[in-house]
């Protein structure tokens, strides 16, 4: 078997899109980038489990890619249903704006 | 080979049931609550006559008497959870089973010998729970569900990623697998930063805890009871399984983590939770302080730790179910909100309510002859043991801050003056009798839960 | 069982909540009474019998037992606290509802726990559910800023008991690591020794918990508010018998667990309460208010009874749980009749008041004697007590006794000034109060009839009490050497 792409270069690309995930997360307001950046996190991990099942010649860590991808969907299903609703009650997109509840 | 599942299965078919029982029945029926109810004492009722000690698939499902406990305390808190939701007209027929599908997933993290399946547990604990946070319609309800939502999703992620490096590191998924591999390499090491920082942000550890206050403020009071104590044990028991399955060799270094962690929790926890007024949100963050109670348990790192947080969640659970009961009570069916002016005088309006609401208060305070007495002096032995005296002496700190805010709701109660007060329910009243009866009763005579505990614990330190 | 049952009974005030109103008193009373018809029951008794021990399997788990026992050093303890808890039940209002007398017979109840009790972890339970009751009556019942006074009561006793709590565990901890076994019963932590880094922590964790629950010195903050604006029987039963709470748990756990450290340590100890005995006194001195200069002179007190047990003799040990029980039935006989004097003058200023002596003749006779049994008057019981303690202090450190002199000379001024501020001189106001009624005779009368008892035949008392004095501290070793080995 060949391998065209070493583990370590995919584990790499995944541990960029994780970071700028995260960051997106912890900086912007926005909840539907901040959902968006969170499941860029969630997939940096499925394309790491990937680039991991390759290495060590195994089904489980792509099962686990399927599962999150799964998983995901639902997720998006819940929270973009969710940003919608507060959307129609507050017509404006800023988690500071949302905050009503203090402390 | 799959009977020690039963519980579990008996759970998952009620949800089923009750999700069949939600569509046919009217919206206003009571029918889906009662399947609810019903099918989850049976799961309770067969978890309690299981004793065994197996697993399946290569040790992803561990059954044995620990995930028993896990499955129990979760049970109690499913059922309390729908017993003070019990009202159709307001929280709607999708409810029990939604409830029912969190606290499958909080059993599933109990069992879960994977990272399969503790993620999925988790995932399945927290889904409902987004919804079922944001269930009630004012913006205060989008808010909660909102925050949660956000949070749980970059929380899962960060778990996702460290469980991609220990993956990685190991080429297992299997939590006893890990104990192979050495921590120290930086990837096995991160990875299980990464994967710690997921599971304490469920677990609301400081500085992971941000999303509670306004979680539980803006969520319907049922959901934040269960929140508080359900999501609360699924987290600690995937906790405490993975830490000591797959990295009891490193323990002295993650439990020298976990011991500062726990310290900030429990003392910046109570600390904050001194000057709330609103009663929900003085809850939400003595629920943050008794996370880190939970965790001086688990960074002790020995067997004494590992039974103690193990028994530290029932007293904590029922002392925060009977604090939401009263809340419940209180704030009647327009949920008006309950603050600490909302309790003077109810010694005198509601004797019996104010007695179930002391009990709490004392047993969270760690008054003896209440059962978090008896969790707390069970926890400061475990970091006695671990020679862990910093965190016995944060552990006492927190304790102290803790008892100016469970005292002075208590104050409040016996203070003169017009508060609110509320009708009971069935419902209401049998969460508070059981849960009330249930701290006093553990307090006085622990000799049975600590037996159960103890027993289950015991799988912790074998390998 | 007899141990079990003075805990227990007291819990049957629950049912207090039951009664119909007139019967709430006559019910509370009837409790007491049944205390100290089962005290009576266990003097009577030849000791050590098993009649006085329940030592029950609590939580195998944890290794704690229930061990109750009624012995020579708890008998009188418990009789104090059965009696002074009756005489303050007596004395309280009618009208009290339910809520008051049970706290009054739960405080009962747990302090006997604490005097019974042989198993630190029992001994712990009893000592912070101690803090409940007191926290439900100061916060109830208390005049002024009664909120206040109650959080000020629970948290610094709570914070010295939960430091205790690491203590405890750390006891039974280490044993368990020498022996393989846990257990927290004293007669077996007595022969464990903690590792020279841990054990002054651990015996400071108790000792400050002990020191805060006495009060002594500098530790008394809770004190001043919780005894000046409790009702007055509220009051008597705190600084009758929650007060004896610490000095007793010195006797009971200090010095069989810790004799080595407190040997070491005996200096600072010593003047820790000289400081104290001075201060208390200072302070009563000058205090304008009738309540407070008892207080402070029982501030005084309390570290007088220890310097008895720092002295670590025999004398000095058997000196101060002789003073606690005297100091419990005069100080809770002098707080009625200052409740009982506040009633009539609706005053407590010391210096608005005199010339009580012509209008109420009654009330200034037991004053009389109450206060002079308090300075130490020999043939009271103040005396014998004061007398033991001087004894071991000889013994032990000439310069300490000399203080202590001093201090003696300073509580009989602030006593007698006391009595002639209130009692006597011209009357300053131109009302007759009415005297005591023939019920507050009585019961004053009863305590006064102990008072003196105690004081001609204090040995009823003192021979009851085991060998105190540690067995091998430099201390008794001092002492038997001069006096032969002589127990007083």
């Amino acid at each position: 078997m060949i391998r065209a792409v070493p583990a370590g270069d995919v584990v790499a690309l995944a541990a960029a899109l994780f970071a700028v995930g995260a960051v997106g997360v912890l900086v912007r307001k926005n909840p539907l980038i901040m959902f968006m950046s969170a499941e860029m996190m969630w997939n940096a991990a499925a394309l790491a489990f990937i680039g991991y099942a390759a290495e060590w010649h195994q089904m489980q860590g792509q099962l686990m890619a399927f599962l999150i991808i799964a998983t995901a969907a639902a997720e998006v299903g819940i929270g973009l249903a969710l940003i919608v609703w507060v959307y129609h009650k507050k017509l404006r997109l800023d988690v500071d704006d949302v905050s009503e509840m203090k402390g | 080979m799959m009977h020690f599942l039963e519980p579990e299965i008996i759970a998952a078919v009620g949800v089923l049931a009750t999700l069949v029982a939600a569509m046919l029945a009217s919206s206003r029926s009571t029918v889906p609550y009662w399947f609810g109810l019903v099918f989850s004492a049976a799961a309770l009722a067969r978890a309690s006559m299981l004793h065994l000690s197996t697993h399946l698939y290569g040790g992803a499902v561990l059954g044995d008497s620990y995930s028993i406990v896990v499955t129990v305390f979760t049970l109690l808190a499913v059922m309390a959870g729908l017993l003070l939701a019990w009202d159709p007209d307001k929280y709607g027929a999708e409810f029990p089973a939604l409830l029912q599908l969190a606290g499958l997933g909080a059993m599933v993290m109990g069992f879960a010998g994977n990272l399969i399946l503790l993620f999925l547990g988790l995932e399945l604990l927290s889904l409902p729970l987004y919804v079922l946070a944001a269930s009630r319609r004012t913006p205060l309800g989008g808010e909660a569900g909102l925050k949660y939502l956000l949070m749980g999703a970059f929380s899962s992620g960060i778990l996702l990623f460290g469980a991609a490096l220990l993956y990685g590191g190991t080429g297992s998924m299997t939590f006893v697998n890990f104990t192979a591999v050495h921590v120290v390499p930086g990837l096995m090491a991160a990875g299980l930063g990464f994967l710690l920082v997921g599971l304490l942000f469920k677990l609301a550890i400081v500085p992971f805890h941000m999303w509670v206050p306004d979680v539980y403020e803006g969520s319907p009071t049922p959901v934040a009871a269960f929140m508080a104590f359900g999501t609360k044990v699924g987290a600690a028991a995937a906790l405490l399984r993975v830490l000591a399955f797959g990295f009891s060799l490193s323990a002295a270094w993650w439990g020298l983590m976990l011991g500062y962690l726990a310290v900030l929790t429990m003392i910046a926890g109570n600390m904050v939770a001194l000057p709330q007024r609103d009663l929900k949100r003085l809850l939400a963050w003595s629920g943050v302080g008794n996370a880190g109670y939970v965790l001086v348990g688990i960074a002790s790192h020995n067997l004494l730790g590992a039974q103690a947080a193990l028994f530290y969640l029932l007293p904590y659970g029922l002392a925060i179910l009977l604090a939401f009961t009263v809340v419940r009570v209180l704030e009647g069916r327009e949920e008006s909100p309950v603050t600490l002016a909302s309790l003077k005088g109810l010694a005198y309006r509601q004797p019996w309510l104010a007695v179930g609401f002391l009990v709490a208060m004392l047993s969270l305070a760690g008054i003896p002859l209440t059962a978090g007495f008896i969790g707390k002096f069970y926890l400061v032995r475990g970091a006695i043991a671990a020679d862990q005296w910093g965190v016995a002496v944060g552990l006492v700190v927190a304790t102290i801050v803790g008892l100016a805010v469970y005292f002075r709701p208590v104050q409040q109660m016996f203070a003169p003056g017009d508060g609110a007060s509320g009708r009971f329910t069935v419902g209401t009243g049998v969460v508070l009798a059981a849960a009330a009866l249930g701290t006093l009763f553990i307090g006085i005579y622990p000799e049975p839960v600590l037996h159960a505990v103890i027993q289950s614990a015991r799988f912790t330190w074998l390998h | 069982m007899l141990a079990f049952g003075l805990v227990l009974i007291p819990w049957i005030g629950l049912g207090l909540f039951l009664l119909p109103k007139g019967w709430v008193k006559a019910g509370a009373v009837v409790l007491a009474g049944v205390e100290v018809l089962l005290f009576a029951r266990a003097l009577l008794a030849p000791m050590p019998s098993s009649l006085a021990v329940v030592n029950w399997n609590w939580i195998p788990s944890l290794g704690v037992h229930f061990h109750l026992s009624l012995d020579g050093l708890a008998l009188f303890l418990v009789g104090l606290a059965s009696v002074v808890t009756l005489a303050a039940v007596l004395a309280s209002p009618n009208k009290q509802g339910p809520a008051y007398y049970f706290w009054i017979l739960l405080a009962e109840s747990t302090a006997i726990g604490v005097f019974t009790a042989l198993d630190l972890v029992a001994f712990y339970v009893f000592w912070e559910v101690v803090l409940v009751p007191v926290f439900f009556l100061l916060g109830g019942w208390a005049a002024g800023p009664a909120r206040r006074t109650a959080l000020k009561w629970l948290i610094m006793n709570l914070f010295g008991s939960l430091f205790m709590l690491i203590g405890v565990v750390a006891m039974g901890v280490v044993h368990a690591q020498e022996t393989g076994h846990l257990t927290f019963q004293l007669a077996s932590l007595a022969h464990t020794t903690l590792v020279p880094q841990v054990a002054p922590w651990v015996f400071l964790s108790f000792l400050v918990a002990f020191i805060i629950k006495a009060p002594l010195w500098p530790l008394h903050g809770w004190m001043p508010p919780a005894y000046s604006d409790a009702p007055a029987p509220v009051t008597a039963v705190i600084s009758g018998v929650l007060s004896k709470l610490g000095v007793f748990a010195m006797v009971r756990v200090l010095v069989p667990l810790f004799h080595a450290e407190m040997a070491q340590a005996e200096p600072w100890l010593m003047a820790l309460a000289a400081v104290g005995l001075v201060y208390g006194a200072e302070l009563a001195l000058r205090q304008k208010d009738v309540k407070m200069v008892a207080a402070y002179g029982s501030l005084s007190h309390m570290a007088m009874m220890a310097l008895g047990i720092f002295t670590l003799t025999q004398a000095g040990l058997v000196g101060a749980t002789f003073y606690m029980v005297a100091h419990g039935v005069m100080l809770g006989g002098l707080f009625l009749l200052l409740g009982w004097y506040e009633e009539r003058t609706g005053s407590r200023a010391l210096t608005m008041l005199g010339g009580l002596n012509q209008s109420v003749p009654k009330l200034t006779a037991w004053f009389q004697i109450f206060a002079l049994a308090t300075l130490g008057l020999p043939g009271l019981a103040g005396f014998a007590g004061e007398y033991m303690i001087f004894q071991g202090l000889i013994q032990n450190n000439i310069t300490v006794a000399a203080v202590a002199g001093v201090i003696l000379v300073l509580a009989a001024w602030y006593m007698l000034r006391l009595f002639q501020g209130a009692m006597q001189g011209p009357r300053a106001t131109g009302r007759s109060p009415a005297d005591l009624t023939t019920a507050q005779v009585g019961l004053i009368g009863a305590l006064g009839l102990l008072v003196v008892v105690l004081g001609i035949w204090p040995a009823g008392v003192t021979s009851h009490l085991p060998v105190l004095a540690p067995p091998a501290t430099h201390a008794l070793a001092h002492a038997s050497h001069r006096k032969g080995g002589e127990p007083a």
